[in-house]
C-alpha cells in the first residue's frame, strides 16, 4: 500500500507546481518587495511580514520561465525555518491541496546535490500525473543554495 | 583566609553598606512609626551582619566600628520617635568610614578609629532621649519602695548611667507622691537603658522587634557538626545577636567528665532584635540538618522544637538534641524588682511569639516562619561573574553556529533528526534572548546610588534638595547601564551645584525652599530617554550667547541663526569654560566635557533645555542596546536607503543655480568642498552595477555624466561620509532626514551583497537597506587611481578623531604639566581637601559611596608637591578595576590635538613620554604603571587559578598593528611589561609585510586605519593561509563590531584601552598558540 501524499499546489506562467505541504508555514496577500540591490534576478526582495524581514525569491525566474505580469492573484509562498532561513517564493496564483498517491507520481532524479546552474530541473523531485494536468512537485530546500551560487559566481 | 573569602567579604559588605546607607536615607522621609521601625531593622541587620563576618574573619576595627554604629542605632528601634538627624548625620560619616576600612583590609588594623568612635558616643549622648524618663514620684516610690535614697541606690546599682539628674523637682510643700519630675540619665547601653525601665516596671512587655535576651544553649554536637565545622557554627550563632557577655561558656561541671557527650550544652545570654521564632528558626534550620538521624524532628515524640524552659530543665532538655532558648531577666537584681519584671518577660515572650511556650507541641511550629527569612531573600538573586556571562554569550554566539551547520547537514535527513534539529533550533533562539536578557537591568539599580550624594551635596552647599526618581523599571543593557554611571553623577551635580538657588534665595523667588531634582527615565522609540530636569534658575541664554563671543566660538551672525537648544548646546564644546573658570566653580566646563564624550561613545546623545527662572533639563537619550543606530535616509531613483550616521560627517547641497559643480580628475569625479578635492561615489551608479567598478565601469560613469551635460533643473545632494580615515561623497537624488532604525542583519543568502549592512523597517512598513560605507567604498574603488595622491594630501589636513586626541591638561605640582586623553578618563571630581581621610599611610575619598585612593603624583613618580589648597581635583580613570582617583591642583584646559609622544628621559615608571603642548613640556601619565604602584598587580590578572596551564608569556613574540602613535606606545608597554616581545607596524599594509618577515605567536590589530585596515588586514591574512590568533583591538564599540569581527577572521575582540581585559585576552590566546611547534606567520 501506497500513502498519498499532501502538496500545496499553485500557478506560475500558467504551470502547476506543489511543495510538500509541511513545508509551507503560511500564504501571504503581502507581496510588496524592496528590490535588493546587486542580488540576483531570482530575488524579488525583502518583505515585511508581521514586523519581520522575510527575503522573497520570484519562483518565475528561480524556475527560468518566461517572465510575466504581476497578477492581482500574485501571493507569497511562506517556507518553514527547517526549509531555509526566513524566505518564501512569489506565485502567480495559489492552487489546491493536491492528495496525491505514489501511483500516480514518478520521481524525477535521485537527490544528487549537484545544483548546477543549467540544471534548474533539479527543482523539481517529481512529477504526479493528475488527471487533467501534470504536477510538478519542488524541493523548496534547494531555493536558497541555489541564490547563493548564482549570487557568488556574479561577484 | 582565601582570596576568594576575602574578596567575597568585600562585595557582600559592599552590600550591606549600600542597604544600611538606603535605609537610613528613607528614615529621614518617614513619618509613620510602622514604616520607621522597619527600616530601622533593615539598616540594623545590613550593619550587624557585617558585623559579624568582620568578627568572624578577624578584622576586630571593623567588627569595633560596626558595633557602635549598631549600638547608636539600637536606641531608635522602637521607631516610636525619629531618629535625630545628627545621629543620621554621625552613621553616615561612620558607613563612610566603614566603607574605607572594608575597602582596604590589609592597613584596617592601622587605622585609628578614635575620632568616629568618639563622634558616634557624642551623637548618642546629645541625643540621649531615649535615657529621659518621666515619671511620678510617687512610681518610684512604689517600684522601690519608699524614699528616694533608694531609688538612687537603684540607680547606682543598675549601672552604666552616666550624669543622672532630676529636673522640675517640685516645691517642697506638694504631695511628694503626685509630683512628677523629669528623670534624665544616660544609660551606657540599650541594655543598661532596658535595665532601668525594667526596674521602674516601666517597661511595656517586649513588643516584637525590640531586642529581647534569651538564654541560648546549644549542643556542643550542633556546633561541632553545623555547616561544616566549629567556626562556622560559631559565626551562625554570632550572627542572631549579641552574647553577654561576649563568649559562650560551657559549665565547668561538664569538664569533669572526660569527654564532652555530643549533647553537651554550651551556654550563653543572646540578647537579639530577632524575635524568639525567628531565632528557633534559624538555628532550628541548621540542628536539623545536622542532628543525627535518631533525633530529627519528627522521629522523637515529638519534641519541642523550642522551648521556654525552667533552668531545672536544662539536662533533659538538652538530651533531646534540640535547642532551648529562654527569655531570662538579669540575676542578681534586688528580690523586690526580679519577681514582677521576671514575670513580665515571660508573658511577653509568650504572647508575642506563640511558638515558644504555648503551642510547642504543634506541627505549625515547624513551618517555616512568615517572617521573610534573611537566606530565602537571598537566593531570589545570585551574582554572577561579568566575565562569565560574557564567556556565555560567546558560546552562545558559537552554539548559533553550530545550530546553523546542523541546520544545513541535517537538511536532506528526514523523520526523527529533523524533529530534533528544529527542536535545537527554536532552543538556541531562546537561550540566546535569554542570555541577552541577563545583561539588561533595571535602571534603579543605577539610581539608588544618587540620592545620598545628593543629601551631602545638598548639605555642603546649604540647600534643600529633594530628589525624586521615576521609571526605575525601565531595563537597559548592563554595559550601557555602567557607563552612564559617571555621566549622571556629573549631570546630578552639576543641577544640584549650579541649577538649583539656595533656600533664601528661592524663597524670595516665590518657590518652595527644598528644590526638586527629577530624575527620569522613559523607553522612547528603541532608546532610554533619562531626564535630570530641576526647578532652579535655569540658564541664561544671553549669558551663554555673550560668553561665546567673548571667547570667539561663534561669531554674532552664527549665533543668532541659532535656536535656544543649539545656543544651550554650545555649554558642551570643550573649551567653553575657560582655566579661569574652572576653578571658580566645580570645572564644570571640562566635566560636561568628559560628559559628552563618555555618553557619546555610547551612540547615545545630550541636549539641554532651560527656562530661565524656571528650571534646566537634561535630557540624555542612550540605545537601549546598541542594535539600534541613527541613520541618515536618503533616496536615490524610488528607493530609500538608511546611511549610519556614524559615519557622516555633512551634507553638501547641489543647487542648479549653485556655484559648486562636480568636475572630473583623472578617472574620477570630483567636487571642491572647502578647496579640496572630494572624490564622488554616484549612489545609483553604485545600486545599478553589481559587480565592483574597474576601469571600463569608471570610464563609462564619466561618459554617462559630462561635466557639461548636467540637468539644469535637478538639485542633487553630496553626502559627505568618512571611511578609514578618508572622506568621499556620495551622490544622492533626496536627503529625507535621520531616523533612529533597528538594525536587522542581511538575509544569510545575501551577505555576499558587501554594499549593504543590513535593513531596517521604516515607519510605513517597507523595508529599507542600510548602506554599508565601508563596502560602497571598497566597490566603487574610489580611493584607488590617479586620484590617491590628492586625496592622501586631504586625509592630512582632515580632521581625523583616530590621528588626534582629545587631551586634559593639569597640574598637580607647579613645575610640570600633565597630560591624559580624555578617552582613559571616567570622570573629573571637585574635593574639598578636607574630604580625604587617612588610614594607615592611605587616603581616601568616600565618591559614590565607594572609598576611592587618592593617589598623589609625588609619590608615584618624581614630581613636585602643590602648594596646599582647599579644593583640589580628582581624575577618575577608566578602566582600573579598584577605586582610585590622581589628585590634580590645576585643570588647565582640554585641547585637540595630534600627539608626538617622545620617550621621556630616564624612562620614568608612570609616565608614558612626553610631548609639547603649548610650549610646555608634558607629561602623559601611564595610568596602569601608577595603578599597579598603588595597589600591586591587579590579584585577577596574577591569580594562578584562573589561567591554571598558562605558561608564562614571557619571550613570546606579538606583532602590534595601530596606526596611531599613542595607542600603539600605550599598548605596547602594557604588552612588554609582561615580558612579551612587540614588534610594531603602522598599518594593514606595514603588517602584512612585517608578518611575512618575522615569526609571530599572536597578531594584535587595530581596525580604523588607513592604506589598509584592520578587516582588509585580517581578510588578507587569513587568505593568505595565516593561522595565528588575531586580536582586533579598537575604539569601535563591541556590541556593534564584534560579531563582523569575529565572522571577519578576528579571534577575539577587545575595547580600546582596558589594560586587565587586553592582558586577559593576549595571555589566553598566546596560552592557544602555546604548541611545541612554532607557528610561522604563513605556511
Amino acid at each position: 500500500m501506497s500513502t498519498p501524499h499532501l502538496y500545496c499546489t499553485f500557478r506560475v506562467a500558467d504551470r502547476l507546481f506543489g511543495v510538500p505541504i509541511r513545508t509551507v508555514r503560511e500564504v501571504t496577500t503581502e507581496t510588496t518587495c524592496t528590490r535588493i540591490p546587486h542580488a540576483p534576478a531570482e530575488v524579488a526582495g525583502y518583505v515585511n511580514i508581521r514586523g519581520h524581514i522575510h527575503l522573497a525569491l520570484d519562483l518565475r525566474r528561480l524556475l527560468g520561465l518566461p517572465a510575466g505580469a504581476n497578477g492581482q492573484h500574485r501571493r507569497l509562498v511562506l517556507f518553514q525555518a527547517g526549509v531555509g532561513t526566513a524566505f518564501g517564493v512569489l506565485v502567480d496564483e495559489v492552487g489546491d491541496i493536491v492528495s496525491v498517491d505514489d501511483t500516480q507520481a514518478e520521481d524525477l532524479t535521485s537527490s544528487s546535490g549537484d545544483l548546477a546552474l543549467a540544471e534548474r530541473g533539479h527543482l523539481v523531485t517529481r512529477l504526479c500525473k493528475l488527471p487533467d494536468e501534470l504536477l510538478a512537485i519542488l524541493d523548496p530546500r534547494r531555493f536558497l543554495p541555489l541564490v547563493e551560487q548564482v549570487l557568488a559566481t556574479h561577484s | 583566609m582565601t582570596p576568594e573569602t576575602r574578596r567575597e567579604f568585600v562585595l557582600e559588605s559592599r552590600d550591606h553598606l549600600l542597604h544600611f546607607e538606603q535605609s537610613l536615607l528613607a528614615l529621614e522621609k518617614i513619618d509613620s512609626t510602622a514604616e520607621r521601625k522597619e527600616q530601622i531593622n533593615r539598616s540594623l541587620r545590613a550593619i550587624h551582619s557585617l558585623k559579624g563576618d568582620a568578627g568572624f574573619l578577624g578584622f576586630t576595627p571593623l567588627r569595633t566600628l560596626a558595633h557602635a554604629m549598631e549600638s547608636l542605632l539600637e536606641a531608635y528601634r522602637s521607631g516610636a520617635e525619629p531618629v535625630p538627624t545628627a545621629v543620621v548625620e554621625a552613621l553616615l560619616v561612620a558607613r563612610d568610614r566603614l566603607a574605607a576600612l572594608v575597602e582596604d583590609l590589609e592597613h584596617c588594623h592601622e587605622s585609628d578609629l578614635t575620632p568616629i568612635l568618639a563622634r558616634l558616643d557624642q551623637a548618642s549622648t546629645q541625643a540621649s532621649g531615649s535615657g529621659e524618663q518621666r515619671l511620678l514620684l510617687a512610681e518610684i516610690a512604689e517600684a522601690t519602695g519608699p524614699g528616694l535614697a533608694r531609688f538612687f541606690r537603684e540607680l547606682e546599682s543598675a549601672g552604666g548611667v552616666q550624669s543622672p539628674r532630676l529636673e522640675g523637682v517640685p516645691e517642697f510643700d506638694l504631695e511628694l507622691s503626685t509630683a512628677a519630675v523629669v528623670w534624665r540619665a544616660v544609660p551606657a547601653s540599650v541594655a543598661a537603658a532596658e535595665e532601668l525601665g525594667r526596674r521602674w516596671g516601666r517597661t511595656a512587655p517586649a513588643r516584637p522587634g525590640e531586642p529581647s535576651t534569651f538564654e541560648l544553649e546549644v549542643p556542643l554536637k550542633w556546633l561541632v557538626d553545623a555547616n561544616g565545622g566549629l567556626v562556622r557554627g560559631f559565626r551562625l550563632l554570632d550572627q542572631l545577636g549579641t552574647w553577654i557577655p561576649d563568649r559562650l561558656e560551657i559549665e565547668s561541671a561538664g569538664l569533669v567528665q572526660q569527654l564532652p557527650s555530643p549533647l553537651f550544652p554550651i551556654r550563653g545570654r543572646l540578647q537579639t532584635p530577632l524575635s524568639l521564632r525567628e531565632v528557633h528558626d534559624r538555628l532550628a534550620l541548621v540542628s536539623d540538618v545536622s542532628a543525627p538521624p535518631s533525633v530529627s524532628a519528627g522521629s522523637v515524640a515529638a519534641p519541642p522544637p523550642a522551648g521556654v524552659r525552667e533552668p531545672e530543665s536544662t539536662l533533659a532538655a538538652a538530651s533531646a538534641g534540640r535547642i532551648h532558648v529562654a527569655p531570662r531577666v538579669d540575676s542578681g537584681l534586688p528580690a523586690a524588682s526580679q519577681a514582677p519584671s521576671a514575670a513580665t518577660a515571660l508573658v511577653s515572650a509568650s504572647s508575642s511569639h506563640a511558638i515558644g511556650t504555648t503551642a510547642p507541641q504543634s506541627p505549625a511550629a515547624n513551618e517555616p516562619a512568615a517572617v521573610p527569612h534573611p537566606t530565602t531573600e537571598r537566593l531570589t538573586s545570585l551574582r554572577v561573574n561579568v566575565e562569565l556571562l560574557d564567556r556565555m554569550m560567546t558560546l552562545v554566539g558559537e552554539l548559533t553556529l553550530v545550530r546553523n551547520q546542523s541546520l544545513l547537514a541535517f537538511a536532506e535527513e528526514e523523520g526523527g533528526s529533523r524533529a530534533i534539529i528544529q527542536r535545537l533550533n527554536s532552543v538556541t533562539s531562546e537561550l540566546q534572548e535569554t542570555v541577552l536578557r541577563t545583561r539588561m537591568q533595571p535602571v534603579g539599580n543605577l539610581f539608588g546610588k544618587f540620592p545620598r550624594m545628593v543629601r551631602d551635596l545638598a548639605r555642603q552647599l546649604g540647600k534643600q534638595v529633594e530628589i525624586v526618581t521615576v521609571g526605575r523599571e525601565v531595563e537597559l543593557d548592563k554595559t550601557v547601564l555602567e557607563q552612564l554611571s559617571d555621566p549622571l553623577t556629573h549631570l546630578l551635580r552639576n543641577s544640584i551645584d549650579h541649577g538649583l538657588e539656595i533656600p533664601e534665595e528661592r524663597v524670595a523667588r516665590g518657590k518652595p525652599a527644598q528644590g526638586t531634582v527629577t530624575l527620569s527615565a522613559t523607553p522612547a522609540d528603541g532608546q532610554v530617554l533619562i531626564e535630570i530636569r530641576d526647578d532652579g534658575r535655569g540658564i541664561d541664554p544671553d549669558a551663554i550667547r555673550n560668553k561665546a563671543l567673548s571667547q570667539r566660538l561663534k561669531t554674532a551672525a552664527e549665533l543668532d541663526a541659532m535656536s535656544r537648544r543649539e545656543l544651550y548646546s554650545l555649554i558642551l564644546l570643550p573649551g567653553f569654560s575657560t582655566a579661569r573658570q574652572v576653578t571658580d566653580v566645580s570645572g564644570r566646563g571640562v566635566g560636561m566635557d568628559v560628559v559628552k564624550t563618555n555618553i557619546e561613545q555610547l551612540e547615545g546623545s545630550l541636549t539641554i533645555d532651560s527656562t530661565p527662572g524656571e528650571g534646566t533639563s537634561m535630557q540624555l537619550r542612550v540605545p537601549l542596546t546598541l542594535a539600534i543606530i541613527p541613520c541618515l535616509i536618503v533616496e536615490v531613483g524610488e528607493h530609500r536607503f538608511a546611511i549610519p550616521q556614524r559615519e557622516l560627517e555633512e551634507i553638501v547641497c547641489l543647487h542648479p543655480g549653485g556655484k559648486g559643480a562636480i568636475e572630473h580628475a583623472f578617472d574620477t569625479e570630483v567636487y571642491r568642498l572647502r578647496d579640496r578635492l572630494l572624490p564622488i561615489v554616484r549612489f545609483q551608479e553604485v545600486l545599478d552595477r553589481p559587480r565592483a567598478f574597474d576601469a571600463t565601469a569608471k570610464a563609462e560613469i564619466l561618459a554617462r555624466h559630462p561635466p557639461s551635460g548636467r540637468d539644469a533643473s535637478r538639485i542633487e545632494y553630496i553626502v559627505v561620509l568618512r571611511s578609514r580615515g578618508r572622506r568621499f561623497g556620495l551622490l544622492v537624488d533626496q536627503v529625507r532626514g535621520t531616523q533612529e532604525v533597528v538594525v536587522k542583519p542581511m538575509h544569510p543568502a545575501m551577505k555576499r551583497v558587501g554594499v549593504f549592512s543590513g535593513a531596517t523597517l521604516m515607519g510605513d512598513g517597507q523595508v529599507a537597506l542600510i548602506a554599508n560605507v565601508e563596502g560602497i567604498v571598497d566597490h566603487s574603488n574610489c580611493f584607488a587611481g590617479g586620484l590617491r595622491s590628492a586625496t592622501s594630501e586631504t586625509v592630512s589636513q582632515a580632521r581625523d578623531p583616530h590621528e588626534v586626541h582629545r587631551v586634559l591638561i593639569f597640574e598637580y605640582g607647579p613645575r610640570e604639566q600633565f597630560a591624559l586623553p580624555l578617552v582613559q578618563i571616567r570622570r573629573l571630581e571637585l574635593i574639598q581637601s578636607s574630604q580625604i581621610e587617612t588610614i594607615g599611610e592611605n587616603e581616601f575619598v568616600t565618591l559614590d559611596g565607594m572609598a576611592t585612593r587618592v593617589v598623589r603624583l609625588d609619590q608615584v613618580l618624581h614630581a613636585s608637591r602643590p602648594a596646599p589648597a582647599s579644593q583640589m581635583y580628582l581624575i577618575l580613570p577608566k578602566f582600573v578595576s579598584e577605586p582610585m582617583g590622581i589628585l590634580v591642583s590645576r585643570i588647565i584646559d582640554t585641547d585637540t590635538l595630534a600627539i608626538e609622544l617622545q620617550q621621556a628621559a630616564g624612562k620614568e615608571p608612570g609616565v608614558l613620554g612626553t610631548a609639547l603642548i603649548r610650549n610646555r613640556l608634558s607629561l602623559f601619565l601611564d595610568v596602569q604603571k601608577i595603578r599597579e604602584e598603588v595597589f600591586g598587580i591587579n590579584p585577577l590578572l596574577s591569580d594562578p587559578q584562573e589561567n591554571p596551564s598558562v605558561p608564562a608569556p614571557a619571550g613570546r613574540s606579538v606583532l602590534l598593528i595601530d596606526d596611531t602613535p599613542f595607542f600603539r606606545e600605550v599598548v605596547k608597554r602594557y604588552l612588554e611589561a609582561d615580558g612579551i616581545e612587540i614588534t610594531t607596524a603602522v598599518d594593514g599594509l606595514d603588517g602584512l609585510q612585517k608578518l611575512a618577515e618575522g615569526n609571530f605567536d599572536l597578531i594584535v590589530c587595530d581596525i580604523e586605519m588607513p592604506n589598509l585596515d584592520g578587516w582588509g588586514f585580517a581578510r588578507e591574512a587569513r587568505e593568505r593561509g595565516c593561522q595565528l590568533p588575531l586580536l582586533a583591538l579598537t575604539s569601535l564599540s563591541r556590541s556593534e563590531h564584534e560579531a563582523r569581527a569575529l565572522a571577519g577572521g578576528f579571534s577575539e575582540f577587545q575595547e580600546k584601552l582596558d589594560h586587565d581585559h587586553l592582558l586577559r585576552a593576549v595571555r589566553r590566546l598566546l596560552r592557544r598558540t602555546a604548541s611545541p611547534t612554532p607557528v610561522k606567520g604563513f605556511p
